[in-house]
């Protein structure tokens, strides 16, 4: 009887000795879902702020003389054809990016509707369309961008966004502040994406030095194949978001 | 390489000599007082052949923890948005290796060898769960199942104890694939006549540490 009651008590130690942890529990973090949607919106948001950059550019040279490039010189050269800019930033001293902007001659305080394109070296020089600005008559400052699923992107995902555009010069902080508002747009990752992400601005989003400094969202994450929804509202003041879960 | 081959065929054939030896076991005993010196001599009785049926749980080993245990680097890379959203507000509870259970069969037909075969069962447990209402999303418990068949040499054979050393080859499963593996018990001891207990020191699919209980019999009714 004792043989076997050592018998079962290294067999129950051994087990003991087995049954131990191999990986630790995970410290759930909160939020994750909402912070993911928003860090995405966000990166989509300042694609497109990007790209209303070069108009405000543009609109400066036009109105103002190339009084905007001489300020905050960011670009490096302006050259224009029979309406047509073509405006070359240096990002770095290897790495330049070249835009073409057609205006039809017009400004945009004349009503003009600007098409905006990307020069794209990777396969060989070919033009990219991104974007179209419409001009407000009468302001110099507003103007309404649009752009649809742009096939050129730097980026891994791609934004889809209908928005009206604001900005003022600050010659103080050297800076563009601009302000996005009636924001609807839709990021994805391809046309072939197995989600969607859908977003409208509720309050205006203000853009200083390329950074979202405040504004309100609505955005509705769609997943494709397993057939959910998740929605949330993302509040921004002062470049920290707040997520509030929208049912 | 051949020098390692060489060296496993050495330590094959001194456990094939060891159990020879075992086999061919006569005991010599002198008795003595302050007088008389008398010898003597006793056989060991003719071998009956038997069968081991045995049931045991092992610790880990390397190959059980590659099994069991994919860590975190596996699990995460590469996953993409919708993914990441899928698992989001979700935690995973500590992975827990729960056992390695084996059940081996071997007949004996000698003293020092015997041969069958072992099904190994090995698990470990992990869940999914949302962070808010902590209830189960997803199993993520891993399981693996292996087939050996196997061949045991005892180098120490009593009736009522055993010491000996075994070899494997597993096949073996996670329920994702099938891969060629083994088992080595470097060590085993065997305590008890009908029903024993056994403990063993090993390398492989059955854990680093193994022990459990048996049961054998007579395969032949016993010549007298």
């Amino acid at each position: 009887m004792r043989r076997y009651f050592s018998i079962l008590m290294v067999a129950l130690a051994t087990t003991l000795l087995s049954a131990c942890e191999l990986e630790s529990a995970d410290i759930g973090p909160t939020s994750y879902a909402e912070r993911l949607l928003w860090n995405r919106v966000a990166d989509g948001l300042k694609v497109e702020h990007g790209y209303m950059q070069i108009v405000v550019d543009l609109n400066e040279i036009m109105i103002n003389n190339n009084a905007y490039m001489a300020t905050f010189g960011r670009l490096s050269s302006v050259s224009s054809e029979e309406g047509e800019y073509t405006l070359v930033y240096n990002i770095s001293s290897y790495h330049k990016e070249i835009y073409s902007i057609q205006t039809g001659g017009k400004r945009l305080d004349e009503g003009a509707e600007w098409s905006l394109y990307a020069w794209e070296d990777n396969i060989g020089f070919s033009k990219q369309y991104i974007g179209t600005a419409t001009g407000v008559e009468g302001q110099t400052n507003k103007f309404h961008f649009s752009s649809g699923n742009p096939t050129w992107s730097p980026y891994s995902f791609c934004v889809a966004q209908e928005s009206d555009v604001e900005y003022v010069l600050n010659e103080g902080t050297r800076s563009c502040d601009l302000t996005m508002t009636n924001i609807s747009g839709v990021s994805t990752d391809s046309a072939y994406s197995d989600y969607t992400i859908e977003y409208h601005s509720l309050q205006p989003i203000l853009f200083k030095r390329a950074q979202i400094i405040s504004g309100k969202m609505d955005i509705l994450y769609k997943d494709l194949v397993r057939k959910s929804e998740r929605a949330t509202i993302v509040e921004v003041k002062n470049q920290i978001a707040t997520y509030a879960e929208n049912k | 390489m051949r020098k390692i081959r060489n060296l496993a065929m050495m330590l094959l054939a001194l456990f094939v000599a060891q159990g020879v030896v075992a086999q061919s076991r006569t005991s010599s005993v002198v008795v003595t007082d302050s007088m008389t010196i008398k010898t003597v001599v006793t056989r060991i009785p003719k071998f009956t052949p038997k069968h081991d049926i045995r049931v045991g749980v092992g610790t880990l080993s390397l190959p059980t923890i590659l099994m069991l245990d994919e860590g975190d680097y596996y699990e995460d890379v590469d996953r993409n948005f919708a993914d990441q959203m899928a698992n989001a507000d979700t935690y995973r509870t500590a992975r827990r290796f729960i056992g390695n259970y084996t059940l081996t069969y071997t007949y004996q037909d000698r003293r020092w060898l015997q041969y069958g075969g072992t099904v190994a069962f090995g698990a470990s447990t992990r869940k999914r769960k949302d962070i808010h209402t902590h209830k189960e999303i997803e199993n993520l418990d891993r399981y693996m199942l292996s087939v050996m068949p196997t061949v045991r040499f005892s180098w120490f054979y009593r009736e009522r104890v055993q010491l000996y050393s075994a070899v494997s080859v597993a096949l073996v499963t996670d329920f994702d694939g099938l891969y060629l593996w083994g088992d080595a018990t470097l060590f085993g001891c065997a305590f008890g006549r009908k029903f024993f207990g056994f403990a063993e020191f090993g390398v492989g699919m059955s854990g680093w540490c193994r022990a459990g209980i048996g049961y054998k019999f007579n395969a032949v009714k016993k010549q007298k």
